[in-house]
């Protein structure tokens, strides 16, 4: 796992060179920067086969011990003499990733490209790389997905503004990147171009005191402070929760919590009562924007400007706590117990 | 292609002798950059590869009608046709390879940013593309040879060495022009001027020898020159003359034109991606 800009991975796959360092390469490297490079949409996919893994660094050799196979894996074999450009994106992508998938370099470097295709071509896709990684070479997976850097790596390494903050296993990366302050913490304080300004944003315990590991089913609340240069009217905030794995979880609107639109003036503080938290153990992050009433203009956006950890609560003699693999969110508000006796008539 | 892991290290100021191994790994990149180029350029056209031939055939009638019967240029003795032919060949494989090399760059742009391999390939693989048209064009001529019974001598057998002067020309020329327009794309039109210029100061409407002798030394100058010259002398045979000092000079600023090419198109090279 890695947190790199596009340049390092440009660097690795010697699409530009390092003004000054080292880097150590014991074998091809094949990077899937993007899928498809090098396609050209007047050429039929069977020529598009060929093309592109020259490109990517086989031999026509290689290509047509692999043709058959490629040719299988993208499930194309109708099409294979139709130019690309009458292609649909999805059958494109696929022939694209196959070609990639065959080229058997001794280290691959993918970029999360998997956010292509369907899902069961995902899931082909991802049973590709493992097999790769199995067959004893290397896979350097970037992603910000945890769930698929648990799945596929072994190990794993993090970069914070070009330094190396972690190494180790990969359940230890992922734990690492999601505890580390990863949120956007410049958001706070920048004025946005209309004049807003997140001044500060904060989850809040039952005392006030602000935290990052709010305690599942405890009370909390989420305290913002705003400030606008030049008085705005008419104003909501929406608040966006996502889990880590980017599924929006859940929203906050001061308009649908009873709050009509307001206007903003100098400093101001909202405060969402959130109530005992519902959310399970695990991490998330939220994201704020300004808007106005009948206007399509984002005033202000602040993305991931708030990361938190749920903790579990320990409920005494519980067997089964709530855990972050119990799903996201906790629907029971409470459970009753009741038993129905057989009613017994006396008589007397 | 090696089938055991091979250590490789990449350091600002890369070593040369990588580059140069990693020219000759990726050598297939050449023949299936051409091939997509020619395969491309007749798709969706009704009458195909056809167009490859009758291309310069059209544009050797302009010219013998325009010369040969407007102008009225003298010939030599030999058929005026093949008289502009044996200097066409190679101008347009010299046209062709600078305006397809200098653009090889910008026109695959997206390789450049995603993918590594050495980047001579592609303005190689350009002036490649050309030389097949020049093979093709080659057929035309034959054709005329044939047509107006006209019989070669030995000298036809060093065609060759002028064919690698015109490639080491088309090279150089494109090597410098394809890195340059990375930077400055104020050389694509000035590509197409060069081009258009270069067929009037060229001998290929007209005989070199009927430049001044005191002014024939600049005129060499000229890559093109020594080349067209050269063509001439080894095809028509007979009363072409080769201007020997003039024809080494030419062969001297071609290889000047080439090295320079190289190491400017490789000092350049790494910063390809960032700049296009």
């Amino acid at each position: 796992m890695v947190r790199v800009n596009r340049q390092l991975l440009k660097l690795l796959s010697r699409i530009t060179e390092p003004t000054s360092g080292r880097i150590g390469l014991r074998g091809r490297v094949a990077s899937l920067l993007e899928v498809g490079t090098g396609f050209h949409p007047e050429l039929t996919g069977r020529e598009n086969i060929f093309l592109n893994g020259a490109i990517l660094g086989m031999s026509k050799a290689e290509i047509q011990r692999k043709f058959d196979e490629i040719v299988a894996f993208a499930e194309v074999e109708r099409f294979l003499d139709t130019p690309v450009k009458r292609y649909s994106s999805g059958m494109y992508v696929r022939l694209a990733f196959a070609v990639a998938a065959h080229l058997e370099p001794e280290i691959l470097i993918v970029d999360e490209v998997l956010a292509v295709g369907d899902a069961q071509f995902q899931n082909k896709c991802l049973g590709k790389m493992k097999d790769v990684a199995q067959g004893g070479r290397t896979v350097l997976f970037v992603s910000h997905n945890m769930a698929a850097i648990r799945q596929l790596c072994d190990s794993a390494i993090m970069l914070q503004r070009g330094e190396l903050v972690f190494s180790g296993s990969a359940e230890a990366g992922v734990k690492h990147y999601l505890n580390s302050a990863t949120t956007n913490q410049d958001a706070i304080g920048t004025v946005s171009s209309y004049g807003i300004a997140l001044t500060d944003a904060a989850l809040e315990d039952l005392d006030r005191c602000p935290t990052r590991s709010p305690i599942f089913d405890r009370e909390h609340s989420l305290r913002l402070q705003l400030h606008a240069h030049s008085p705005l009217s008419d104003c909501a905030v929406v608040v966006r929760i996502y889990d880590d794995i980017g599924t929006l979880v859940s929203s906050l609107c001061t308009v649908e919590e009873g709050i009509t639109p307001f206007a903003l003036k100098d400093e101001v503080e909202i405060r969402f009562d959130l109530g005992r938290i519902s959310l399970f153990p695990g991490s998330y992050r939220m994201s704020i924007f300004l808007y106005r009433s009948n206007d399509p203009i984002t005033y202000l956006a602040a993305e991931d400007v708030l990361q938190f950890e749920v903790q579990p609560s320990i409920i005494q003699d519980s067997m089964w706590a709530y855990r972050s693999d119990h799903g996201i969110m906790r629907l029971a508000q409470g459970c009753e117990l009741r038993y129905y006796q057989p009613s017994v008539v006396t008589r007397g | 292609m090696s089938s055991f892991p091979q250590f490789l290290s990449i350091e600002s100021g890369r070593a040369d002798r990588q580059y140069w191994r990693d020219l000759w790994r990726y050598r297939e990149l050449f023949y299936f950059l051409a091939w997509r180029d020619i395969l491309v350029r007749y798709k969706q056209t009704s009458i195909g590869v056809a167009w490859a031939l009758l291309r310069p055939f059209l544009t050797m009638v302009v010219f013998t009608v325009v010369f040969g019967t407007l102008a009225k240029l003298p010939t030599q003795g030999v058929p005026y046709p093949i008289l502009v032919f044996a200097a066409m060949l190679p101008w347009q494989f010299f046209a062709n390879s600078l305006s397809e090399s200098s653009n090889s760059l910008i026109s695959n742009a997206n390789l450049l940013s995603k993918v590594y391999f050495p980047r001579l390939v592609l303005p190689t693989s350009a002036v490649i593309v050309s030389f097949i048209d020049f093979m093709i064009s080659g057929i035309i001529l034959l054709g005329l040879m044939a047509w107006y019974h006209f019989m070669p001598s030995w000298r036809i057998i060093t065609l060759p060495f002028f064919i690698l002067v015109a490639f080491g020309a088309a090279m150089g020329a494109g090597f410098w022009l394809s890195a340059l327009n990375v930077k400055y794309r104020d050389f694509r039109y000035v590509v197409p001027f060069i081009i258009q210029f270069g067929l009037y100061i060229s001998p290929v409407g007209f005989s070199s020898s009927i430049v001044p002798e005191q002014w024939r030394w600049l005129y060499c100058l000229n890559p093109m020159v020594g080349v067209i010259d050269g063509f001439r002398w080894a095809i028509l045979g007979g009363d072409a003359q080769l201007y020997w000092p003039g024809f080494s000079l030419s062969i001297v600023f071609v290889s000047l034109l080439l090295i320079t090419g190289v190491r400017y198109f490789r000092a350049y090279e790494r910063s390809f991606a960032d700049v296009i």
